[in-house]
């Protein structure tokens, strides 16, 4: 079965595929190069420069790290945040955040002392978000205390998300 | 456009997006502070102090007292963030849990003292994807353990879920 309207298929089902919706917005992207001092000393830092995995819909502005919902929905961001080189033993506070145009989301908040040892160390962020037509998303990561020498690893570094309804 | 006797279910506008505005899904943001529920070993049920506050909830299968039943047989996903404060050295453990009628997802298990931020808080994030028969039910459990029982549940905590499948 196929359902359509007049421009284009927005929906197909078979027995064997199930249905499969090939218009829905949905995006992958992993940092493209390793953000080096990015925060340490309580700077919130934005997460941009991605290189796409994919982006249906093309709502996720990769250079920016911004996601513009193109209809009011609720939509599913994920993500792993790598730490990677600078943290110190006075970084005791992290914090990631999804921040979109209705609320900020404080999906994580811990000290990074568990890693410290080793000075590396990553974290997944989750949430289903209510998003209006035209609202924003982006994702910071902030670490306190210390001094400003905290990286994130590109190639461990990465966001997500799909349009559920 | 796809509808029932009842009322629109589908819509795909001109961007070709499936909506479904009558797909099961929540968000629900802690309205309170919840002092001492845990960190003795009590199993603390996320909204069964302060309720949730219901920021979206289609098909009303959500309850403020953080019980998600499932309208009918399906395979939902859940995902949020819980937020605590007053850890301990004491504390070693925290366990953050999904239980549905099926099944127990154990999402999240650190050591919580070492896990701690600079205010003696965390928000922990955790994910479930779970198999439901219609009428089961889901609720979101928080277990701090080894210590006295002064752990607080803080307002950064959410949850959101959707009937996927």
């Amino acid at each position: 079965m196929v359902t359509q309207n007049c421009i284009n298929t927005y929906s197909t089902y078979s027995s064997t595929t199930g249905e499969i919706k090939p218009n829905q917005p949905a995006y992958g992207a992993t940092l493209t190069n390793n953000a080096l001092n990015i925060t340490g000393d309580g700077t919130a830092y934005t997460v941009a420069g991605f290189t796409e995995w994919y982006d249906i819909g093309s709502d996720f502005a990769s250079a920016t790290g911004i996601y513009t919902a193109p209809v009011d929905c609720m939509f599913y961001f994920s993500g792993n945040f790598y730490g990677n080189g600078g943290l110190t033993a006075a970084h005791t506070k992290t914090e990631i955040k999804v921040v979109t145009s209705n609320r900020t989301y404080v999906n994580n908040s811990f000290s990074w002392q568990f890693y410290e040892k080793s000075g590396f160390g990553s974290y997944f962020w989750t949430v289903i978000a209510d998003m209006d037509a035209a609202d924003t998303a982006t994702y910071t990561y902030t670490v306190y205390n210390g001094t400003k020498t905290v990286d994130l690893f590109a190639a461990r570094t990465y966001v997500q998300g799909i349009f559920i309804c | 456009m796809t509808q029932n006797a009842v009322g629109i279910s589908i819509n795909a506008p001109s961007t070709y997006e499936v909506v479904n505005t009558k797909q099961p899904c929540f968000l629900g943001i802690l309205s309170g502070a919840d002092s001492n529920v845990t960190g003795d070993g009590t199993i603390f049920t996320m909204g069964s102090g302060n309720a949730y506050t219901e920021i979206v909830d289609q098909n009303a299968d959500f309850n403020t007292n953080g019980t998600f039943t499932c309208p009918i047989t399906g395979v939902c996903f859940f995902c949020g963030t819980h937020s605590f404060g007053g850890i301990l050295a004491a504390h070693t453990k925290v366990e953050i849990k999904v239980v549905t009628s099926n099944l127990t997802y154990i999402c999240t298990r650190y050591e919580a003292d070492q896990m701690k931020n600079s205010d003696g808080e965390e928000n922990l994030s955790f994910t479930a994807t779970a198999d439901m028969d219609a009428a089961d039910t889901a609720t979101f459990t928080l277990t701090v353990s080894n210590g006295t029982l002064v752990v607080d549940t803080t307002t950064d905590s959410f949850v959101s879920g959707a009937l996927l499948v």
